[in-house]
């Protein structure tokens, strides 16, 4: 339901937007979350959705987020490539997403996980990396951080037709 | 997009300092772009272990909620922009010092319309099941449920911080000042009597529920001798243990309180620091008029609260103290 989305099916749809995100993207641009030169084929071959199910997955059972978070982490991601005119590719996926797993969990969960447990559950990334990260986030959305009631529900319905639209099971559950 | 930020942060001339709290420091400014005077709110740093969790969440939570609500009675975020990990929010300047209902929170802007202000911990309402922190509110206004650690609480909390809020007006000064939790909740029950499962059933399973001596209470027109009948009918609703008869916002506006004699003073004319009676006066036309438009239409218009002198008006609109606020 609207309210509490079955957390598996919103996580593959949310990662499957994303895929289409990076897939879809016009031009390889410079990024400015991308500082460390990484290897070409690493730049250039796009993900395949189930990597980046895999990755948001691992961080959304390490940190127990909720399946709201993981359809605020989309509207945050889109509304972040829209005001920054910045695309995703193979080369900022993963700071762009782990950003705005980040900060929806920050804004919008009541169980707090603080920063330097992501780095716990990611290893490869120091808190003060995570924070300038984050900081640069919210600059970029110029402090944008609200979602009202319509466009979560806008993105809710949006992913359920995305569901459909490729075979993936996002089950009715009854009304409790 | 860095030097967008740049921009942001030189918009605002500081012109004075105007207050410290534990989690913030509050400046006057001028806005460069269009002249006008604001309060920027400057968030603290904090110890070491809260600045490597990066950007103050208690502030995102604000500054989420603030873009949410638009309402007379709300204070206006006008913007906010970070430098390194500081955060600032910058704020309709206010004459008063600057989900938390508390007196410090209530500011009066210069025509005497109230403000609410810090939303750092207050959230915005969903599913009534929802499983909640308990740790909200200041503990002086906190109501016993959050006390005995309720995890699922709706409006009604907001609804026992009013009348705590109504008592100190009343008291001039705070109602139940508990120093810890307990003595909170002896302080409450002390003054309004200890709660039984008959009159808040449920109660005894609430998690850190313990069971306390009987105290029998004041009546509360001993307390508030000053208080006439209609004032002391809408404090004993809105002190109900059980949260699930406990006045709301929509009962409290409809008591006969808010619409007996004396009717409440115009905002403009209400006495103000920094400003002496004979600057109010000036105004009193304009207030006057207000008032009168207010007469016309009394079934519709924003409802008012004074005590017998009054000194704190608010100017509700039909939303303010409702489920969305």
């Amino acid at each position: 339901t609207v309210s509490q989305p079955n957390l598996k099916s919103t996580i593959k749809c949310v990662t499957l937007a994303i895929y289409y995100h990076i897939k879809n993207r016009l031009v390889f641009v410079f990024n400015p979350l991308q500082r460390e030169p990484v290897p070409d084929d690493y730049l250039h071959v796009d993900p395949e959705h189930k990597l980046i199910y895999r990755f948001v997955r691992t961080l959304f059972s390490a940190a127990q987020l909720t399946a709201e978070c993981a359809i605020v982490t989309l509207v945050y991601l889109e509304r972040l490539l829209t005001y920054a005119e910045l695309d995703i590719s193979p080369a900022n996926w993963k700071l762009i997403v782990l950003g705005a797993i980040l900060l929806a969990s920050k804004v919008w969960d009541d169980q707090a996980v603080w920063n330097v447990d992501y780095c716990q559950i990611l290893k490869d990334i120091t808190v003060e990396d995570m924070n300038e990260m984050e900081r640069h986030f919210l600059e970029l959305l110029q402090f944008n951080i609200n979602v009202p009631a319509s466009v979560y529900a806008k993105y809710y319905f949006d992913l359920r037709q995305l569901a459909d639209d490729n075979n993936l099971s996002f089950p009715l559950e009854p009304l409790n | 997009m860095a030097q967008d930020v740049k921009v942001r942060a030189k918009r605002y001339e500081k012109l004075d300092f105007l207050g410290e709290g534990q989690f913030a420091t509050v400046y006057k400014a001028r806005d460069r772009t269009n002249d006008t005077i604001v309060a920027i709110k400057k968030i603290k740093v904090g110890h070491r272990t809260e600045a490597k969790d990066g950007i103050n969440r208690t502030a995102l939570r604000e500054i989420k909620l603030l873009q949410e609500l638009h309402h007379p009675n709300i204070i206006g975020l006008l913007d906010a922009f970070g430098h390194k990990s500081n955060i600032s929010l910058v704020f309709d300047f206010m004459e008063t010092d600057l989900e938390d209902l508390k007196p410090n929170n209530l500011l009066l802007d210069g025509s005497g319309v109230l403000k609410l202000a810090d939303f750092g911990l207050a959230k915005s309402f969903g599913s009534p099941s929802r499983v909640y922190t308990h740790q909200v509110v200041t503990r002086w206004y906190r109501s016993p449920e959050l006390l005995f650690g309720a995890r699922m609480y709706g409006v009604g909390v907001d609804m026992w911080a009013v009348g705590c809020i109504l008592a100190e007006l009343l008291l001039r000064i705070p109602f139940m000042a508990g120093d810890s939790d307990l003595d909170q909740l002896t302080k409450i029950f002390e003054a309004l009597g200890t709660p039984t499962e008959e009159t808040w059933p449920g109660m005894s399973n609430l998690p850190d529920y313990v069971c306390f001596k009987q105290f029998p209470g004041t009546p509360l027109e001993h307390i508030f001798s000053a208080a006439g009948d209609d004032l002391l009918e809408l404090l004993e609703g809105l002190f109900t243990f059980n949260p699930s008869t406990r006045t709301t916002a929509t009962q409290a506006l409809k008591s006969s309180y808010f619409s007996n004699r004396p009717a409440p003073t115009p905002g403009p004319q209400l006495p103000r620091p920094n400003c002496p009676p004979d600057a109010l006066r000036e105004k009193e036309a304009v207030g006057h008029k207000r008032k009168i438009e207010g007469l016309d239409t009394s079934e519709e218009q924003p409802l008012c609260f004074c005590s017998e002198a009054p000194f704190l008006q608010l100017n509700c609109g039909s939303k303010c103290f409702t489920e969305s606020c």
